[in-house]
Protein backbone atom coordinates (compact mmCIF):
# COMPACT_ATOMS: atom_id res chain seq x y z
CA UNK A 1 0.00 0.00 0.00
CA UNK A 2 3.04 2.27 0.85
CA UNK A 3 4.08 1.72 -2.66
CA UNK A 4 1.03 2.62 -4.17
CA UNK A 5 0.64 5.64 -1.85
CA UNK A 6 4.19 7.18 -3.01
CA UNK A 7 3.43 6.57 -6.66
CA UNK A 8 0.70 7.75 -6.52
CA UNK A 9 2.16 11.38 -5.19
CA UNK A 10 4.70 11.08 -7.84
CA UNK A 11 2.54 11.14 -10.39
CA UNK A 12 0.69 13.98 -8.96
CA UNK A 13 3.93 15.40 -8.49
CA UNK A 14 4.98 15.01 -11.54
CA UNK A 15 1.98 16.39 -13.23
CA UNK A 16 1.94 19.56 -11.39
CA UNK A 17 5.52 20.24 -12.79
CA UNK A 18 4.87 19.41 -16.09
CA UNK A 19 5.61 22.65 -18.56
CA UNK A 20 2.15 23.70 -20.29
CA UNK A 21 2.49 25.15 -23.00
CA UNK A 22 2.16 28.84 -23.76
CA UNK A 23 -0.43 30.71 -26.32
CA UNK A 24 2.33 33.17 -28.96
CA UNK A 25 1.07 34.92 -31.62
CA UNK A 26 2.65 36.16 -35.11
CA UNK A 27 1.36 38.45 -37.75
CA UNK A 28 2.81 39.40 -41.15
CA UNK A 29 1.74 41.97 -43.70
CA UNK A 30 3.69 41.52 -46.64
CA UNK A 31 2.60 38.07 -48.08
CA UNK A 32 -1.05 38.08 -49.95
CA UNK A 33 -1.88 41.73 -49.35
CA UNK A 34 -3.91 40.91 -46.93
CA UNK A 35 -3.09 40.44 -43.10
CA UNK A 36 -2.13 36.97 -41.77
CA UNK A 37 -1.38 35.63 -38.33
CA UNK A 38 0.00 32.98 -36.87
CA UNK A 39 -1.13 31.69 -33.37
CA UNK A 40 0.60 28.48 -31.28
CA UNK A 41 1.00 26.60 -28.64
CA UNK A 42 4.39 26.19 -27.58
CA UNK A 43 6.77 25.36 -24.77
CA UNK A 44 9.09 28.52 -25.35
CA UNK A 45 9.14 32.34 -27.41
CA UNK A 46 12.64 30.29 -29.13
CA UNK A 47 10.14 27.26 -30.52
CA UNK A 48 7.47 29.59 -31.77
CA UNK A 49 10.07 31.82 -33.51
CA UNK A 50 11.29 29.03 -35.28
CA UNK A 51 8.30 28.07 -36.17
CA UNK A 52 6.88 31.22 -37.44
CA UNK A 53 10.10 32.40 -39.36
CA UNK A 54 8.89 28.85 -41.03
CA UNK A 55 5.31 29.98 -41.61
CA UNK A 56 6.68 33.55 -43.07
CA UNK A 57 8.82 32.22 -45.06
CA UNK A 58 6.77 29.53 -46.76
CA UNK A 59 4.07 31.97 -47.36
CA UNK A 60 6.74 34.59 -48.84
CA UNK A 61 8.27 32.02 -50.71
CA UNK A 62 4.46 31.54 -52.16
CA UNK A 63 3.35 34.49 -52.25
CA UNK A 64 6.19 35.65 -54.66
CA UNK A 65 6.10 32.38 -57.04
CA UNK A 66 2.09 33.16 -57.52
CA UNK A 67 2.25 37.04 -57.81
CA UNK A 68 0.29 38.33 -60.71
CA UNK A 69 1.46 42.01 -60.65
CA UNK A 70 5.47 41.87 -60.03
CA UNK A 71 8.68 39.62 -60.95
CA UNK A 72 11.19 38.70 -58.71
CA UNK A 73 14.75 38.26 -59.08
CA UNK A 74 15.90 34.53 -59.20
CA UNK A 75 12.32 33.05 -60.15
CA UNK A 76 9.79 32.80 -62.90
CA UNK A 77 6.25 32.89 -61.50
CA UNK A 78 2.43 33.81 -62.58
CA UNK A 79 3.62 37.54 -63.87
CA UNK A 80 6.75 36.11 -65.83
CA UNK A 81 4.44 33.27 -67.21
CA UNK A 82 1.55 35.89 -68.05
CA UNK A 83 3.78 38.15 -69.99
CA UNK A 84 5.33 35.59 -72.15
CA UNK A 85 3.24 36.37 -74.73
CA UNK A 86 2.40 32.73 -75.49
CA UNK A 87 5.86 31.36 -75.25
CA UNK A 88 6.72 27.72 -73.24
CA UNK A 89 7.44 29.00 -69.94
CA UNK A 90 9.74 26.54 -67.21
CA UNK A 91 7.88 27.56 -63.89
CA UNK A 92 8.35 26.10 -60.22
CA UNK A 93 6.36 22.76 -59.22
CA UNK A 94 4.12 25.02 -56.81
CA UNK A 95 2.39 27.42 -59.62
CA UNK A 96 1.73 23.65 -61.94
CA UNK A 97 0.18 22.42 -59.30
CA UNK A 98 -2.19 25.37 -58.66
CA UNK A 99 -2.83 25.64 -62.48
CA UNK A 100 -3.20 21.83 -62.40
CA UNK A 101 -5.68 22.38 -59.57
CA UNK A 102 -7.61 25.71 -61.32
CA UNK A 103 -7.90 23.28 -64.23
CA UNK A 104 -9.88 20.44 -62.58
CA UNK A 105 -11.64 22.94 -60.43
CA UNK A 106 -12.88 24.42 -63.86
CA UNK A 107 -14.69 21.30 -64.98
CA UNK A 108 -15.91 20.47 -61.27
CA UNK A 109 -17.50 23.63 -60.99
CA UNK A 110 -19.01 23.89 -64.34
CA UNK A 111 -16.52 26.81 -65.57
CA UNK A 112 -17.55 29.00 -62.65
CA UNK A 113 -13.86 29.08 -61.15
CA UNK A 114 -11.90 30.05 -64.56
CA UNK A 115 -8.45 30.86 -63.33
CA UNK A 116 -7.96 32.24 -67.21
CA UNK A 117 -9.94 35.03 -66.25
CA UNK A 118 -7.29 36.81 -65.20
CA UNK A 119 -7.90 40.08 -68.64
CA UNK A 120 -11.31 40.45 -66.92
CA UNK A 121 -10.25 40.59 -63.30
CA UNK A 122 -7.39 42.97 -63.91
CA UNK A 123 -10.00 45.36 -65.80
CA UNK A 124 -12.35 45.44 -62.54
CA UNK A 125 -9.50 45.50 -60.40
CA UNK A 126 -8.72 49.00 -62.26
CA UNK A 127 -11.90 50.21 -61.92
CA UNK A 128 -12.20 49.13 -58.39
CA UNK A 129 -8.97 51.52 -57.97
CA UNK A 130 -10.26 54.39 -59.77
CA UNK A 131 -14.08 54.34 -58.37
CA UNK A 132 -15.74 53.60 -62.30
CA UNK A 133 -17.42 50.56 -63.71
CA UNK A 134 -15.98 49.35 -66.82
CA UNK A 135 -16.22 50.02 -70.42
CA UNK A 136 -19.15 46.82 -71.74
CA UNK A 137 -17.42 46.55 -74.74
CA UNK A 138 -14.09 46.36 -73.19
CA UNK A 139 -15.15 43.73 -70.77
CA UNK A 140 -16.44 41.24 -73.46
CA UNK A 141 -13.23 42.39 -75.99
CA UNK A 142 -11.28 40.49 -72.59
CA UNK A 143 -13.70 37.84 -71.82
CA UNK A 144 -12.72 36.32 -75.44
CA UNK A 145 -9.46 35.32 -73.72
CA UNK A 146 -10.40 33.34 -71.02
CA UNK A 147 -10.27 29.82 -72.51
CA UNK A 148 -8.96 27.81 -70.52
CA UNK A 149 -8.50 25.05 -72.99
CA UNK A 150 -5.57 27.33 -73.88
CA UNK A 151 -3.42 26.59 -70.83
CA UNK A 152 -1.16 24.04 -72.17
CA UNK A 153 0.51 21.87 -69.08
CA UNK A 154 3.55 19.88 -69.47
CA UNK A 155 5.57 18.10 -66.05
CA UNK A 156 7.56 21.83 -65.73
CA UNK A 157 6.36 24.05 -68.00
CA UNK A 158 3.21 25.89 -68.84
CA UNK A 159 2.09 27.44 -72.44
CA UNK A 160 -0.55 30.39 -72.55
CA UNK A 161 -1.52 29.58 -76.06
CA UNK A 162 -3.81 32.79 -76.31
CA UNK A 163 -1.19 35.60 -75.71
CA UNK A 164 -4.51 38.16 -75.22
CA UNK A 165 -4.41 35.54 -71.51
CA UNK A 166 -3.31 35.79 -68.34
CA UNK A 167 -4.14 33.99 -65.19
CA UNK A 168 -5.26 34.90 -61.58
CA UNK A 169 -5.18 32.66 -58.67
CA UNK A 170 -7.01 34.74 -56.40
CA UNK A 171 -9.61 32.35 -55.65
CA UNK A 172 -7.52 29.45 -54.90
CA UNK A 173 -3.75 30.59 -54.17
CA UNK A 174 -4.23 31.95 -50.15
CA UNK A 175 -5.94 28.34 -49.77
CA UNK A 176 -3.49 26.33 -51.01
CA UNK A 177 -0.31 28.68 -49.34
CA UNK A 178 -2.19 28.45 -46.10
CA UNK A 179 -2.42 24.77 -46.55
CA UNK A 180 1.44 24.42 -47.81
CA UNK A 181 3.02 26.65 -44.94
CA UNK A 182 0.82 24.28 -41.76
CA UNK A 183 2.06 20.97 -43.62
CA UNK A 184 5.49 22.53 -42.87
CA UNK A 185 4.85 23.12 -39.24
CA UNK A 186 3.31 19.78 -38.88
CA UNK A 187 6.70 18.05 -40.55
CA UNK A 188 8.62 19.82 -37.72
CA UNK A 189 6.96 18.28 -34.92
CA UNK A 190 4.38 21.17 -34.37
CA UNK A 191 0.36 20.23 -33.36
CA UNK A 192 -1.63 23.19 -31.89
CA UNK A 193 -1.84 25.87 -34.09
CA UNK A 194 -3.96 28.22 -36.82
CA UNK A 195 -2.95 30.51 -39.22
CA UNK A 196 -5.49 33.00 -40.47
CA UNK A 197 -4.45 34.90 -44.26
CA UNK A 198 -7.48 37.07 -45.17
CA UNK A 199 -10.65 35.00 -44.55
CA UNK A 200 -8.60 31.38 -44.85
CA UNK A 201 -8.27 29.93 -41.66
CA UNK A 202 -6.30 26.57 -41.59
CA UNK A 203 -5.97 25.07 -38.20
CA UNK A 204 -4.45 21.73 -36.36
CA UNK A 205 -4.68 20.14 -33.01
CA UNK A 206 -6.54 22.58 -30.72
CA UNK A 207 -6.26 24.88 -27.26
CA UNK A 208 -5.33 23.70 -24.18
CA UNK A 209 -9.26 24.27 -23.42
CA UNK A 210 -10.79 23.22 -26.79
CA UNK A 211 -11.33 23.21 -30.21
CA UNK A 212 -10.32 26.44 -32.69
CA UNK A 213 -13.26 29.31 -32.26
CA UNK A 214 -13.56 31.09 -35.20
CA UNK A 215 -16.10 33.58 -36.11
CA UNK A 216 -18.16 34.30 -39.09
CA UNK A 217 -18.93 37.95 -39.48
CA UNK A 218 -22.53 39.05 -40.47
CA UNK A 219 -22.17 40.85 -43.76
CA UNK A 220 -24.27 43.65 -42.54
CA UNK A 221 -21.94 44.02 -39.34
CA UNK A 222 -21.79 41.80 -36.25
CA UNK A 223 -20.72 37.90 -35.90
CA UNK A 224 -23.50 35.97 -37.42
CA UNK A 225 -21.91 32.85 -35.80
CA UNK A 226 -18.89 30.94 -34.48
CA UNK A 227 -17.62 28.09 -35.58
CA UNK A 228 -15.39 25.21 -33.41
CA UNK A 229 -12.79 22.88 -35.51
CA UNK A 230 -9.46 21.24 -35.05
CA UNK A 231 -7.59 19.95 -37.79
CA UNK A 232 -9.79 21.74 -40.40
CA UNK A 233 -9.82 24.77 -42.62
CA UNK A 234 -12.65 27.43 -42.63
CA UNK A 235 -13.15 29.81 -45.45
CA UNK A 236 -15.48 32.21 -46.53
CA UNK A 237 -16.31 34.13 -49.63
CA UNK A 238 -18.19 37.48 -48.88
CA UNK A 239 -19.31 40.69 -50.96
CA UNK A 240 -17.87 43.02 -48.01
CA UNK A 241 -14.36 42.22 -48.33
CA UNK A 242 -13.29 44.10 -51.36
CA UNK A 243 -15.55 46.58 -53.06
CA UNK A 244 -16.32 49.73 -54.23
CA UNK A 245 -20.14 51.55 -54.35
CA UNK A 246 -20.67 53.44 -57.24
CA UNK A 247 -24.22 55.35 -57.38
CA UNK A 248 -25.43 53.72 -54.42
CA UNK A 249 -24.33 49.96 -55.77
CA UNK A 250 -22.01 47.95 -53.98
CA UNK A 251 -19.58 46.19 -56.68
CA UNK A 252 -17.12 43.11 -54.53
CA UNK A 253 -14.00 41.53 -56.04
CA UNK A 254 -16.04 37.94 -56.58
CA UNK A 255 -16.54 38.23 -60.85
CA UNK A 256 -19.31 35.55 -62.22
CA UNK A 257 -17.68 34.35 -65.21
CA UNK A 258 -20.93 33.74 -67.23
CA UNK A 259 -22.05 37.25 -66.56
CA UNK A 260 -18.47 38.91 -66.27
CA UNK A 261 -20.40 41.16 -62.74
CA UNK A 262 -20.00 40.98 -59.42
CA UNK A 263 -21.53 37.54 -58.57
CA UNK A 264 -24.80 38.36 -56.91
CA UNK A 265 -26.65 35.16 -55.62
CA UNK A 266 -25.13 35.47 -52.01
CA UNK A 267 -23.67 38.45 -49.76
CA UNK A 268 -21.49 35.23 -48.23
CA UNK A 269 -20.47 31.91 -48.47
CA UNK A 270 -18.42 29.96 -45.60
CA UNK A 271 -16.72 26.41 -46.26
CA UNK A 272 -14.95 23.94 -43.63
CA UNK A 273 -13.18 20.99 -44.69
CA UNK A 274 -9.98 19.34 -43.70
CA UNK A 275 -8.09 20.41 -46.91
CA UNK A 276 -7.57 24.47 -46.97
CA UNK A 277 -6.51 24.55 -50.99
CA UNK A 278 -10.25 23.24 -51.47
CA UNK A 279 -12.14 24.79 -48.73
CA UNK A 280 -10.99 28.50 -50.74
CA UNK A 281 -12.21 26.58 -53.98
CA UNK A 282 -15.12 25.39 -52.57
CA UNK A 283 -16.02 29.07 -51.06
CA UNK A 284 -15.69 31.19 -54.46
CA UNK A 285 -17.41 28.59 -56.54
CA UNK A 286 -20.27 28.46 -53.95
CA UNK A 287 -20.26 31.75 -54.08
CA UNK A 288 -21.29 31.96 -57.78
CA UNK A 289 -23.65 28.82 -57.83
CA UNK A 290 -26.81 28.36 -56.65
CA UNK A 291 -27.84 27.02 -53.56
CA UNK A 292 -29.12 23.41 -55.54
CA UNK A 293 -25.95 23.25 -57.53
CA UNK A 294 -23.51 24.09 -54.60
CA UNK A 295 -25.27 21.44 -52.55
CA UNK A 296 -24.58 18.82 -55.46
CA UNK A 297 -20.93 19.85 -55.49
CA UNK A 298 -20.46 19.90 -52.01
CA UNK A 299 -21.31 16.35 -52.28
CA UNK A 300 -18.66 15.13 -53.54
CA UNK A 301 -15.85 17.11 -51.08
CA UNK A 302 -16.91 15.98 -47.38
CA UNK A 303 -16.95 19.67 -46.94
CA UNK A 304 -19.95 21.68 -45.03
CA UNK A 305 -21.26 25.44 -45.89
CA UNK A 306 -22.87 28.22 -44.70
CA UNK A 307 -24.97 30.61 -47.10
CA UNK A 308 -26.49 33.95 -46.10
CA UNK A 309 -28.39 35.30 -49.10
CA UNK A 310 -29.08 38.66 -49.99
CA UNK A 311 -31.85 39.54 -48.14
CA UNK A 312 -29.74 37.52 -44.84
CA UNK A 313 -31.68 34.70 -44.75
CA UNK A 314 -29.34 31.84 -43.91
CA UNK A 315 -28.77 28.69 -44.99
CA UNK A 316 -26.29 25.63 -43.34
CA UNK A 317 -25.51 22.37 -44.07
CA UNK A 318 -26.60 19.64 -41.01
CA UNK A 319 -22.61 19.65 -40.58
CA UNK A 320 -21.80 22.80 -40.72
CA UNK A 321 -24.62 23.19 -37.57
CA UNK A 322 -22.57 20.62 -35.91
CA UNK A 323 -19.17 22.92 -35.53
CA UNK A 324 -21.35 25.51 -34.27
CA UNK A 325 -21.26 26.08 -30.39
CA UNK B 1 -10.88 -6.28 4.19
CA UNK B 2 -8.89 -4.71 7.24
CA UNK B 3 -9.54 -1.72 8.89
CA UNK B 4 -6.08 -0.52 7.90
CA UNK B 5 -6.56 -0.70 4.32
CA UNK B 6 -10.23 0.35 4.49
CA UNK B 7 -9.08 3.37 5.73
CA UNK B 8 -5.83 3.62 3.66
CA UNK B 9 -8.76 3.19 1.21
CA UNK B 10 -10.86 6.30 2.26
CA UNK B 11 -8.00 8.54 2.61
CA UNK B 12 -6.53 7.98 -1.18
CA UNK B 13 -10.49 8.23 -2.40
CA UNK B 14 -10.10 11.88 -0.58
CA UNK B 15 -7.27 12.92 -2.09
CA UNK B 16 -7.59 11.81 -5.74
CA UNK B 17 -11.37 12.92 -5.86
CA UNK B 18 -11.23 16.57 -4.87
CA UNK B 19 -7.47 16.42 -7.30
CA UNK B 20 -9.80 14.99 -10.42
CA UNK B 21 -12.66 17.42 -10.00
CA UNK B 22 -10.38 20.20 -9.73
CA UNK B 23 -8.14 19.50 -12.59
CA UNK B 24 -11.52 18.44 -14.61
CA UNK B 25 -13.63 21.96 -13.71
CA UNK B 26 -9.51 24.07 -14.68
CA UNK B 27 -9.87 21.98 -17.85
CA UNK B 28 -13.34 22.75 -18.59
CA UNK B 29 -12.69 26.87 -17.46
CA UNK B 30 -11.29 29.45 -20.11
CA UNK B 31 -9.42 32.21 -19.86
CA UNK B 32 -10.40 35.48 -19.57
CA UNK B 33 -10.01 38.05 -22.20
CA UNK B 34 -10.96 41.18 -20.35
CA UNK B 35 -11.57 42.27 -16.71
CA UNK B 36 -15.09 44.59 -16.47
CA UNK B 37 -15.69 46.44 -13.49
CA UNK B 38 -18.81 47.12 -12.66
CA UNK B 39 -20.02 49.71 -10.02
CA UNK B 40 -23.84 49.51 -8.44
CA UNK B 41 -24.77 47.77 -11.75
CA UNK B 42 -23.24 50.16 -14.51
CA UNK B 43 -20.38 49.76 -16.22
CA UNK B 44 -17.34 51.46 -14.56
CA UNK B 45 -14.70 49.95 -16.82
CA UNK B 46 -13.15 47.29 -19.01
CA UNK B 47 -9.81 46.36 -19.38
CA UNK B 48 -7.39 43.51 -21.70
CA UNK B 49 -6.40 40.83 -19.22
CA UNK B 50 -3.28 40.77 -20.84
CA UNK B 51 -2.36 44.47 -19.69
CA UNK B 52 -1.11 45.15 -16.66
CA UNK B 53 -3.11 47.73 -14.90
CA UNK B 54 -3.92 49.39 -11.50
CA UNK B 55 -7.52 50.84 -11.68
CA UNK B 56 -9.01 53.03 -9.14
CA UNK B 57 -12.34 52.08 -8.46
CA UNK B 58 -14.03 55.55 -7.69
CA UNK B 59 -12.00 55.42 -4.44
CA UNK B 60 -13.99 52.17 -3.25
CA UNK B 61 -11.17 49.73 -4.10
CA UNK B 62 -8.34 49.21 -6.37
CA UNK B 63 -8.01 46.70 -9.09
CA UNK B 64 -4.92 45.12 -9.97
CA UNK B 65 -4.58 43.43 -13.19
CA UNK B 66 -1.28 41.67 -13.43
CA UNK B 67 0.11 38.18 -15.80
CA UNK B 68 -3.21 37.70 -17.26
CA UNK B 69 -5.49 38.29 -13.18
CA UNK B 70 -7.04 40.30 -11.61
CA UNK B 71 -7.18 41.16 -7.82
CA UNK B 72 -9.03 43.72 -5.69
CA UNK B 73 -6.80 46.04 -3.83
CA UNK B 74 -7.18 48.68 -1.03
CA UNK B 75 -11.04 48.46 -0.40
CA UNK B 76 -12.35 51.00 2.60
CA UNK B 77 -15.02 48.53 3.51
CA UNK B 78 -15.05 47.33 6.71
CA UNK B 79 -14.16 43.17 6.60
CA UNK B 80 -12.35 43.55 3.22
CA UNK B 81 -13.56 40.24 2.24
CA UNK B 82 -12.79 41.05 -1.73
CA UNK B 83 -8.83 42.06 -1.40
CA UNK B 84 -8.57 38.25 0.53
CA UNK B 85 -10.26 36.45 -2.26
CA UNK B 86 -7.28 34.90 -4.83
CA UNK B 87 -6.66 36.49 -7.86
CA UNK B 88 -9.11 35.58 -11.21
CA UNK B 89 -8.80 35.08 -14.85
CA UNK B 90 -10.71 32.38 -16.26
CA UNK B 91 -14.19 33.30 -17.90
CA UNK B 92 -17.13 33.81 -15.82
CA UNK B 93 -15.50 33.96 -12.20
CA UNK B 94 -16.06 37.26 -10.13
CA UNK B 95 -14.83 39.02 -6.89
CA UNK B 96 -18.02 40.73 -5.39
CA UNK B 97 -17.19 44.05 -2.57
CA UNK B 98 -20.94 43.71 -1.29
CA UNK B 99 -20.81 46.87 0.75
CA UNK B 100 -19.52 49.15 -1.99
CA UNK B 101 -21.72 47.81 -5.01
CA UNK B 102 -18.48 46.50 -6.97
CA UNK B 103 -18.43 43.43 -9.02
CA UNK B 104 -14.86 42.57 -10.32
CA UNK B 105 -16.02 40.09 -13.79
CA UNK B 106 -14.08 38.32 -15.81
CA UNK B 107 -15.28 38.48 -19.53
CA UNK B 108 -15.41 35.40 -22.17
CA UNK B 109 -13.11 34.66 -24.89
CA UNK B 110 -14.22 35.73 -28.40
CA UNK B 111 -13.26 33.70 -31.25
CA UNK B 112 -9.60 33.50 -31.98
CA UNK B 113 -10.29 34.28 -35.64
CA UNK B 114 -12.81 36.10 -37.27
CA UNK B 115 -13.77 36.13 -41.03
Amino acid sequence: MKKLLAVLACAVFLAGCSPAPKRYNAVYTDVFDTVTEFTAYCSSQEEFDGMSERVHGELLRLHEIFDIYNEYPGIVNACSLNGAGGAETEVPDDLIELINMGIDWHKKTGGQLNIALGSVLSLWHECRENGTLPDENELLKRAGHCDIEKIAVTENSVTLTDPGMSLDFGAIAKGYAVGRAAEILKENGLEDFAISCGGNVVTSGKKPYGKWEIGIENPDGGLITTVSVSDEAVVTSGDYQRFVMIDGKRYHHIIDPKTLYPAEKWRSVTVICPDSALADALSTSLFCLDLEDGMKLLEDCKAEAMWVSQDGEVTKTPGFEDHEK
Amino acid sequence: MSKKLRNDLILIALLIIPAVLALALGALRKPGRACQITVGGEIFAEADLKTDALIDVDGLLKVRIEDGKARVLDPVCKNKLCSAHPPISASGETIICAPGGVVVKILGQGPDFTQ
